[in-house]
Parts: C-alpha cells; sequence; structure tokens
C-alpha cells in the first residue's frame, strides 16, 4: 500500500470525532433523515375510547353471563331436582309394582294349584268311569254322593276352565319375565305393563321413567315473574378518557414532533329514563360540561410557500377547529423563502375552554339478574356549546431560524348548536330495592373529548309486573 | 465523516449521510452482532448508499482517463503531518468522481481492485489507472499547500 494510502486511512479511520466537531454532523441532518423513517403506526385517540369501550362492555357481559349461567345452574338443579322427585315417586311406584307383581304371582300360584285340582278332577272322572262300568250295581247314595261330587267338581272345572285361558297366557308372559330375569334382575317396567296387570298410573310412571322429559311448561312455573320499576332519575359524573390524558405528551420522538396536551374537566349529568318494557328504557336529561384545553405543539412539515398557506388555511384549522382561519396567509421574513420539500418546524400553543350543555336522547337495552344490570344503549344529544380560544402566535422555523411575519390569531370566542352520537354500555347495581349506582363507558362518537366513564347513582320509583 | 469523503462538497456529503441514516434506520433489523460489530455494518451501508447516490447524479463518464494537468511529485513524508483531517477530506472531495471513488474504496476502505470494479461496473484496469491518477492528483495538492504554507 502507498504511504500515501496509508496517511490518509490512518487519519481518516481512526480520527476521534471530538477532537474534530466538524466531523460531527449537523442536527438537523438527522432531523431531516428522521422524517422519513418508517414510522411506527400511531394508534389514534378514537382507537384507545373504542377498545375502552369494547373492553368495559364486554367485561359487563362476562359478569351478566356468568351471573346468568349460575341462574341457569339453579335451574337446572330444580329441573333435577323434579326429575329426582320423579325418580322417588317412580321408586315408590316401583314398590306398588312389585308388591302387585307379588300379588300377580300369588294369583299365578292359586290359578296353578286350581289347574292341578282339575287334573285330579279328570283322574277321578277317569276313575269313577271305570267304577261304573266294572261295578254293575252302585250304591244310591254312592251315587248321589258322586253326582254331588262332580257336580261340585263341574262348578270347579268351570272356574278352572276360566283360570286355564289366563294360566296359558299367564305362562307365555311369565317365560318372558323368567327370560329378562335371566337378564335383568329385576324386570323392566315395560315388561311387567305388558303383562296387563299394572293400572294405569303405573304406566304413566314407566313414561317419565324411561323418558323424563321435562316440559318447558313444568319450568315457567319455577320462573318468577320479575318486577320491574317504570321510571327512574339520577346523578352521574363523566369521568372523560381525556382526563387520563392529563399533561400527556404526544410528541412523535422518531419525527421530533412535539405536542404536549393537557385538560382539565368538570362533569354533571342529571339524567331521567322512562322504562317503556321491562327491557327498555328511553332517557334523557341535561349534561353540563367544562373542558379547558392547553395544546402546545411543534411539528415538522415538508412545504412549499403555497403549502403553508393551505396548512394555515386546512390543516391549522383542524387545530383550532373554532377559529377562523380562513384567507389568513402566513408571510416570510424578507430573505426568507422556502423550497419546495424543504423541513419546516410549525410551533404553536392554543388554549381553548369549552362550556357544553347537551339533552340526550337515549334508548336502552337492560338485562337483569338478581342485583346486577347489564345495560346497551345509544342515541342522540343535542349540543349547545360555548367556545373561547385564545390567541394564538404560529411560528415557522427553517433550520432553527424564524421565517415568519408574527402571525397572531386573535383571542376568539363562539356559541354554537351542534349534535352528538351516543354509545353506552355498562352496568347498575341494585343496593337496595329502588336505589342503584352503575359505571358506564358513554362515547361520543362526534366529539370524542367528551366520551369518559361514567359513575352515578339513581332512583327507581313506581314498581310494576 | 465517510460520507464527506465520497461527496464533492459538504452539501453532498450531508445528503449521502441523510440518506445512508434512513438506510441503517431501515435494515436495523438486519443487523446480526454475532456477524460484525455495527461501525463496519453501518460503515457498509453509507458506503453503498453513497454509490447509489452518485451514481443517481452524476456517475456517467467518471471513469474515463481525465488530462493529466498535475505533474508527478514524489512522495514527501515531511508533508503528510502538517494537513489537518478537515484538509484531507476537501482534498478527497475536490478530486474527480471517479478518482475519489476508487480512492475511498481502496486506500481507504481496503476493497480489492476486482471488488471496486465489481461495485461501480468498471474493468480492473480503470480501477487501477482511476487509483493511480487520484494519488497523483493528491500529491500535488499536498506539495502544493505544503509550498503555500512555507512560502505565505
Amino acid at each position: 500500500m502507498d504511504k500515501l494510502d496509508k496517511y490518509f486511512k490512518e487519519q481518516l479511520t481512526d480520527y476521534n470525532p471530538s477532537a474534530d466537531e466538524w466531523t460531527i454532523p449537523d442536527e438537523h441532518l438527522y432531523d431531516q433523515a428522521k422524517v422519513y423513517f418508517p414510522k411506527k403506526k400511531k394508534r389514534s385517540f378514537i382507537f384507545w375510547i373504542l377498545g375502552l369501550g369494547l373492553l368495559f362492555g364486554g367485561f359487563s357481559l362476562g359478569i351478566y353471563f356468568s351471573l346468568y349461567k349460575t341462574d341457569s345452574l339453579v335451574s337446572d338443579n330444580t329441573v333435577s331436582l323434579i326429575d329426582t322427585h320423579q325418580l322417588i315417586s317412580t321408586q315408590s311406584n316401583d314398590e306398588k309394582i312389585n308388591e302387585e307383581i307379588i300379588q300377580s304371582k300369588s294369583t299365578i300360584d292359586n290359578t296353578k294349584a286350581k289347574h292341578q285340582t282339575k287334573e285330579s278332577y279328570v283322574t277321578l272322572k277317569k276313575e269313577s268311569s271305570t267304577y261304573n262300568k266294572s261295578s254293575a250295581v252302585k250304591n244310591e247314595t254312592q251315587i248321589s254322593s258322586e253326582n254331588k261330587i262332580t257336580l261340585t267338581q263341574k262348578t270347579s272345572a268351570l272356574n278352572i276352565k276360566t283360570s286355564l285361558k289366563n294360566t296359558s297366557a299367564y305362562n307365555t308372559k311369565k317365560q318372558e319375565i323368567i327370560k329378562s330375569e335371566n337378564s335383568n334382575t329385576v324386570p323392566t317396567l315395560s315388561q311387567v305393563n305388558r303383562i296387563g296387570l299394572l293400572s294405569g298410573k303405573n304406566r304413566i310412571v314407566e313414561y317419565h321413567r324411561t323418558a323424563p322429559i321435562i316440559k318447558l311448561s313444568s319450568i315457567e312455573v319455577i320462573k318468577k315473574i320479575r318486577p320491574y320499576y317504570k321510571e327512574e332519575s339520577g346523578v352521574s359524573h363523566v369521568y372523560f378518557l381525556a382526563n387520563f390524558l392529563d399533561e400527556m405528551d404526544l410528541s412523535d420522538e422518531s419525527v421530533m414532533e412535539l405536542t404536549k396536551f393537557s385538560g382539565k374537566f368538570k362533569n354533571i349529568n342529571l339524567n331521567y329514563s322512562k322504562y317503556i318494557h321491562n327491557r327498555w328504557s328511553i332517557s334523557s336529561g341535561i349534561y353540563f360540561t367544562q373542558v379547558n384545553i392547553d395544546l402546545n405543539f411543534s411539528v415538522f412539515e415538508r412545504f412549499t410557500t403555497e403549502d403553508i398557506d393551505a396548512f394555515i388555511n386546512e390543516e391549522f384549522d383542524d387545530i383550532t377547529p373554532r377559529a377562523s382561519n380562513q384567507n389568513k396567509l402566513v408571510s416570510l421574513l424578507p430573505g426568507a423563502n422556502v423550497n419546495e420539500g424543504d423541513l419546516l418546524n410549525l410551533r404553536g400553543d392554543v388554549q381553548l375552554q369549552l362550556q357544553a350543555i347537551q339533552i340526550p336522547i337515549l334508548i336502552n337495552y337492560h338485562l337483569n339478574k338478581k342485583n346486577l344490570e347489564y345495560l346497551i344503549g345509544g342515541g342522540l344529544a343535542l349540543d349547545y356549546v360555548f367556545a373561547d380560544q385564545s390567541a394564538i402566535d404560529l411560528e415557522i422555523y427553517k433550520d432553527n431560524a424564524r421565517i415568519n411575519e408574527p402571525f397572531v390569531q386573535e383571542r376568539q370566542k363562539e356559541n354554537y348548536l351542534s349534535y352528538s352520537i351516543y354509545f353506552n354500555t355498562g352496568v347498575r347495581y341494585r343496593i337496595s330495592p329502588n336505589i342503584n349506582v352503575g359505571f358506564q363507558v358513554k362515547l361520543n362518537l362526534n366529539e370524542l373529548i367528551f366520551s369518559g366513564l361514567e359513575a352515578g347513582i339513581y332512583y327507581r320509583w313506581n314498581r310494576t309486573y | 465523516m465517510l460520507s464527506m469523503r465520497y461527496g464533492k462538497n459538504k452539501m453532498q456529503g450531508e445528503d449521502i449521510f441523510q440518506e445512508g441514516m434512513i438506510q441503517i434506520y431501515n435494515d436495523l433489523c438486519q443487523f446480526d452482532s454475532n456477524r460484525s460489530n455495527f461501525s463496519t455494518w453501518s460503515s457498509r451501508i453509507m458506503i453503498h448508499t453513497a454509490l447509489r447516490y452518485l451514481k443517481k447524479h452524476n456517475w456517467a463518464n467518471s471513469f474515463s482517463d481525465i488530462e493529466e494537468s498535475y505533474d508527478l511529485y514524489d512522495s514527501n513524508e515531511n508533508i503528510f503531518g502538517q494537513i489537518a483531517i478537515k484538509e484531507m477530506t476537501l482534498m478527497l472531495q475536490k478530486l474527480p468522481l471517479g478518482y475519489r471513488l476508487v480512492f475511498n474504496l481502496y486506500a481507504i476502505e481496503g476493497y480489492s481492485h476486482k471488488e471496486i470494479a465489481s461495485q461501480l461496473n468498471i474493468t480492473v484496469g480503470t480501477s487501477k489507472s482511476q487509483l493511480s491518477k487520484a494519488r497523483k492528483q493528491l500529491r500535488h495538492v499536498l506539495e502544493s499547500q505544503l509550498n503555500v504554507s512555507k512560502h505565505g
């Protein structure tokens, strides 16, 4: 390697940056490069609000359904209890059945005995006939005696003949039972019923036992008719989600954007609800809210001169929505110029005070279980807003030097009428028959700043079924 | 610093640095500390960025032979200790693009002529020729500066 090469290499690779500060790139080079770094996707404010709402709604539903399930289990247990009761009664009926079986068996045994009597009668008759044939002379007394016996036996035979039919049928049935006895120690009720000796009542018992179908009507008897209150009024406070952002730093360090937000909120709501059904209610009331916001920003944008005016008239208007920035143009300082793609730093501070009176009309759906009630609803609110925005001095910097003439936006006050779309979900807990406490997430889809977590206490009256 | 050596002036050096930073940030997930240290890895990215940048701007005809306008001077060790890094960087910046690139890559980064030829899409011979001319020009400038400082 050439000495020149070696010297250059040593000098330019093993240098000490602190000794030669000129080798350290200017700070603005990092800033300019950072603008092009892939930005992490910012999760917007609405994402957090909706996420929180869904989480809370899901949590409330979870509580509700877990309680509902417990109740169902109680109901199921009740059904099981009925079933058990029926089984017990079936068992007691079985005892009756067994008794009947024993009685039947006893009858059968008697019949069997009669059958044996008949056999002896036939034998006797044969013997008697033989006797008549062999002995020509018969004692009249014997004859009459024999006739007497014959008459008695004929009557008996008649009875036996009748029983014999049953006996024959019995034998068939009994064989069936014996067969089943070989497989099952206890004959099934259907088998016993088939013998034809059981009463109709017992047949029903068997129906319950073999197929314990519980009709819904039997559960409905257990179910209580739930009373509900037709009217409710209460007072609540919304802890606005932006309260969590108190002194929040919204800076995006990757693009060196500094945005500080601080908000102070006051709120009280008076509510009235009318239940049109045990699960549906319409609620209204009046909400009073006061918001004080302080937004301090320092953002980097690439602009042309035209873009600056567009920014003032469009984007800056979004930052200060209540101010009228239309047709305001930014004047650059003499000698300052902005070229296509120049990175500019815009700085400003906005203080905004909002006072709102809202009259909502909301429809809610209620699900009750024990002392807990889950509700979900939504509706519209009429808003009357007083806005007071402080004067703003927007500063534009290029390479850390201010390039614009003072751009002062005067203090502005405005009253306006607007509307909001509300979505709410939450739970109520009954602390006494008439008094509830409630927590719910309220989302104002138009003015997210009015979204928050509401806590309140409510009184109900006018109980009905 | 590296980007300054590749640019023809401070502005180009800053542009290269900026693009290099973006590239480093984007490729950060690909950095493997087991394979190389960060300074080597980032230097390599910076060099590639510089080459890409210069190719985009005034690459064409940069490697054609330039009329030699400087006398060949013998190397003089004494002159080396008398110039500051900033001046050395400025000297490099004043070199024609082809000379500058090849000298940077060969003498300072340690690439071979074959690698340089491949990177710059030139022949090995051109690379050697450009290096030789870069050296001559640098020596000439160094001598001139030395004379100025002696007589001034």
